[in-house]
């Protein structure tokens, strides 16, 4: 079942997603209901895509600027937005993109390399107050960081929000052999980063 | 292998460890839609209508006609002024300055140093001595110095032979015949004086 909060239709009801994103693009399509399209589209998609950006911009501030953006660009494609694939997963790739560049930003403002953002967001997360994890949390988000930036979204697609290899695919435009490879890299260095640390 | 991968299975890991301001959900929906709004009302300007359809065959008909132009320029009036040039050049090339004047150029300057040279030369020639200038000299005891008197005198103590031996056959001729005088009459010293 899918509850929305402040939805416009109060949904609390047992919508799949493929229906709610019919919905959205039927408002859509109606000048006069588009506003309440996009409080529908808010409101089911920006805590997924929030964490999923979240996860790999590290920083609130910068999530929070890579989701409004990921909405504004959604926005403005969305009555182009072609229908062979699911609303979830062109949102999805949108939103991985706007964390990608904040970081590609956050590496110039900084002045620093692309691979070098990895470090510094590592070292942000001790003095973060939006982090509430644990010393074995941290590590294991320092272990993440740690890894190329393919098998970093693959693992997080996959470790924490458990989205299938497909749907990973359908959203990565890549195979589900080049991804399960990837995510079986990914596991291996983290557990050899974690294992390394607690001795 | 197995330890290892019993670590990632520890519930406890994961869990979120990332927290969110409170209400941020909440407020985030006003929040995007707000900025959604503003950011589609930014563009204060209009378009005409089917601007961007018709723009790209515009631009590609100007693309077109730019592309078949010359991107180089020239000078203006370069063509006018190039054919004059041209038409100079040929004619210089058709009729080839004459030789003949610094050739003569060559000779006068020639000339005139040669006149030089000689005139230099006949200016700076010694003069002949007059009979005069060489009698007043009293110490002279060269021939040239006897006087008139001096021969017809000592022409009495010569034979007559010994006078026309002195005298060639010509001289006395043209002496003769230039003087006409007559064949009898006695040899002179005045006559023998003017043959010396």
């Amino acid at each position: 079942m899918l509850c929305i909060a402040n939805s416009p239709f109060f949904l609390c009801t047992s919508m799949t997603t493929t229906e709610i994103d019919k919905k959205i693009l039927e408002l859509i399509s109606n000048p006069d209901q588009q506003n309440q399209a996009l409080k529908l589209l808010i409101d089911t998609y920006q805590k997924r895509l929030y964490w999923q950006i979240r996860r790999i911009v590290i920083n609130h501030d910068d999530a929070d600027d890579a989701l409004q953006n990921t909405f504004i660009k959604a926005w403005q494609g969305l009555k182009n937005f072609n229908q062979n694939s699911s609303l979830f997963t062109w949102l999805y790739r949108i939103a991985t993109n706007e964390a990608l560049q904040i970081l590609r930003k956050k590496a110039q403002e900084k002045n620093i390399s692309y691979d070098d953002v990895a470090v510094y967001l590592s070292n942000s997360l001790v003095s973060d107050p939006y982090f509430k994890g644990d010393e074995i949390q941290r590590k294991l988000q320092q272990a993440i960081l740690r890894l190329p930036e393919k098998q970093r979204i693959v693992f997080n697609m996959r470790y924490y929000d458990e989205l299938s290899y497909e749907e990973i695919a359908e959203i990565l435009n890549t195979s589900v052999g080049a991804l399960k490879a990837s995510y079986h890299h990914a596991v291996s260095k983290i557990e050899e980063y974690l294992l390394n640390q607690s001795e | 292998m197995k330890n290892e991968k019993n670590i990632l299975d520890y519930p406890h890991l994961k869990e979120n460890p990332f927290k969110v301001p409170e209400n941020y959900f909440d407020t985030n929906s006003l929040k995007i839609i707000t900025k959604i709004h503003s950011t589609s009302s930014k563009n204060f300007y209009d378009v005409p209508d089917d601007y961007f359809e018709t723009n790209a065959l515009k631009l590609k008909e100007k693309l077109l006609s730019a592309s078949s132009k010359n991107a180089f320029t020239y000078p203006e009036g370069y063509f006018e002024n190039t054919e004059k040039k041209l038409f100079k050049e040929i004619q210089s090339l058709a009729h080839p300055k004459s030789r003949i004047i610094p050739l003569i150029r060559t000779t006068g300057i020639a000339a005139s140093l040669a006149l030089f040279i000689l005139t230099t030369y006949v200016v700076l020639q010694p003069k002949p001595i007059s009979h005069s200038e060489i009698t007043k000299n009293k110490d002279c005891h060269t021939l040239a110095c006897l006087t008139k008197k001096d021969i017809s005198k000592d022409l009495e103590y010569l034979d007559e032979p010994d006078i026309e031996e002195a005298l060639s056959e010509k001289d006395i001729e043209k002496l003769f015949n230039s003087k006409n005088y007559p064949s009898s009459s006695p040899i002179n010293s005045n006559t023998v004086n003017e043959t010396f």
